[in-house]
């Protein structure tokens, strides 16, 4: 929370400073206004932080897992840009290798703690019979939303790049680093602000082109490794929104509607009470 | 006995809560829309314009739309709209009107959140929110609305979103959810004592309703999972999350039928 208090302490005095600054010119059409969010601090959404598109197409420039790792964390190379316990410093992402046949995947996790890991999305590669190679990048569900698909279609150049991905005789790619352990290549480094971050995966998602989707098309029974790894400590809001316990659905106009239990003096005296088991129960409210 | 409903939602209605949903997206998500919009959010172009004229998103650097102060006004007073649709409408979802229950009373009894959703799947509870936000004088498209947008129902990702923002067979399918919902004339009855009208079932409802929200505060409500997996223990400087709100917010309901002073307005931005 400090990092985000001197953020907001930084963007109130460039805020000050550029309301000043507005008397003396003025270029937009509309008024400028207080507003941080339009400078859209880095890390302060999980999902800004992870560009799906832009790690897809670092897939085509790595030939081995052990090399995209190192891609995703190069400062350099920008595509990294996660802050999920807003400490100030952009994560490290481990990559794991997994899949088989003509279905290959990464996941990508980061540690968090010891003993907190959260996956943050999975990358498939699906070979065809015809030559080309269908890439799909999937958000954790947490962190970008429900059924968060990217799909790219690559040609066979890209497929000839991506041939030691399905060398059968290989080990796969298990990163080794962990929390507080990492490669010499990667030192604490600040996030960027928001829009420097969207020109950078602009570069890097230039060459490919990717349509987003609510479904997989990968005809993959693979599965992740670290599916289902979620963290607690994560400070930076998720986009899985928090939902009423059941959704809205049209009621069918033939069902017999009962009646006798409220609208009386004497059955509203008994007011409902909460119930209560003595075992554990999955809610975290009330122990 | 009054007439059924026939609800209905005005192209006006249309674009008001397209212009709040794509006022989440720009904050929340955040996507930034281009002055020269993509391929696909052409559809997009009369909900900005509707936002940009009424000041609640502006053009930056001649390149970008952005969010306004009056922007995120907007949408802190929708979601504050959505933290109440959870911590008050929610325990009307499922109702026994034969036997006088909730199903939230039993909400502690479950051991994990599937037994609780079969639970909810119970033929004998009806769903009387529609029913009671418009006995409080609450729009109820607002309300499917909001859960719709929170559900991801209007969704971002696949193809033709943008069309069916204001288009779409969505709309449709939120005004037959209020249409084929119980009112409050199809809640009276007559027994052995004489006739309950509706009004006295639902005022009934309410009341007890109420009572039990009240309890399930003290025993830690339904959302503290949901609340602890979406967010920190702060708001960021850049987010509006109703969850936020949810944390924050003391339940001022009660059964008279009028609405807190926040559900007056009729979303003139």
């Amino acid at each position: 929370m400090n990092s985000l208090l001197q953020i907001g302490v930084g963007a109130f005095i460039l805020l000050v400073l550029f309301s000043s600054m507005r008397s003396c010119s003025s270029s937009s059409r509309y008024g400028d206004t207080y507003n941080v969010s339009v400078q859209q601090i880095a890390g302060a959404d999980a999902a800004s932080g992870l560009d799906l598109q832009a790690v897809g197409s670092l897939v085509k420039q790595a030939k081995t897992g052990e090399e995209f790792e190192r891609l995703l964390n190069t400062p350099s190379v920008g595509v990294n840009n996660l802050d999920l316990d807003e400490d100030g410093a952009v994560d490290y992402i481990k990559v794991t290798e997994y899949g088989s046949g003509n279905v290959k995947g990464f996941s990508l996790t980061v540690d968090l703690a010891n003993d907190q890991t959260q996956e943050v999305a999975t990358i498939e590669i699906e070979k065809t019979a015809d030559g080309r190679t269908n890439v799909q990048t999937h958000g954790n569900r947490n962190i970008y939303g429900a059924n968060h698909y990217y799909h790219s279609s690559f040609g066979l150049t890209d497929f000839l790049l991506l041939s030691w991905l399905f060398n059968s005789n290989r080990p796969y790619y298990s990163s080794p680093w962990g929390y507080n352990s990492y490669p010499s290549y990667y030192g604490r480094y600040s996030p960027s602000s928001y829009d420097n971050y969207r020109q950078r995966t602009r570069n890097v998602t230039s060459s490919s082109t990717w349509s987003s989707s609510n479904t997989s098309t990968v005809s993959s029974t693979a599965t992740s490794p670290n599916a289902g790894k979620t963290a607690d400590n994560i400070k930076a809001p998720l986009k899985s929104p928090t939902s009423s316990q059941k959704s809205f659905q049209a009621r069918n106009p033939s069902k017999t509607v009962r009646s006798g239990g409220f609208g009386r003096t004497s059955t509203s005296t008994s007011s409902p009470s909460v119930k209560r088991t003595t075992s554990s129960s999955f809610r975290s409210g009330g122990k | 006995m009054s007439p059924e409903p026939n609800y209905t939602v005005s192209d006006l209605q249309k674009q008001q809560f397209a212009g709040i949903y794509l006022l989440e997206y720009m904050i929340n998500a955040p996507k930034v829309f281009q002055l020269m919009l993509e391929d696909g959010e052409e559809d997009l172009e009369s909900i900005l314009e509707w936002l940009l004229v009424r000041d609640l998103i502006e053009i930056k650097e001649e390149e970008r739309y952005a969010p306004t102060q009056k922007g995120r006004k907007a949408l802190e007073k929708f979601m504050a709209r959505y933290s109440d649709f959870l911590s008050f409408f929610d325990v009307f979802c499922a109702v026994d009107l034969g036997a006088g229950e909730f199903a939230f009373a039993s909400y502690y009894e479950f051991q994990n959140p599937e037994q609780w959703k079969g639970f909810l799947a119970d033929e004998r509870w009806e769903d009387l929110r529609i029913a009671v936000a418009a006995y409080k004088g609450i729009d109820p498209v607002e309300i499917v609305f909001m859960s719709f947008l929170n559900e991801g129902r209007f969704g971002r990702s696949e193809t033709g979103w943008e069309f069916d923002l204001l288009l779409g067979s969505v709309w449709d399918e939120i005004l037959n959810i209020c249409n084929s919902a119980l009112h409050a004339d199809q809640l009276g009855y007559e027994d052995d004592q004489g006739e309950v009208p509706g009004e006295a079932v639902l005022q009934d409802v309410i009341a007890q309703g109420l009572n039990l929200i009240e309890q399930l505060h003290q025993h830690g409500r339904p959302y503290s999972e949901q609340i602890k997996h979406a967010v920190s223990d702060g708001p960021s400087a850049a987010t509006v999350e109703a969850v936020e709100l949810l944390k924050k917010r003391s339940n001022d309901f009660d059964n008279s039928p009028t609405p807190p002073k926040r559900w007056q307005d009729d979303w003139e931005l």
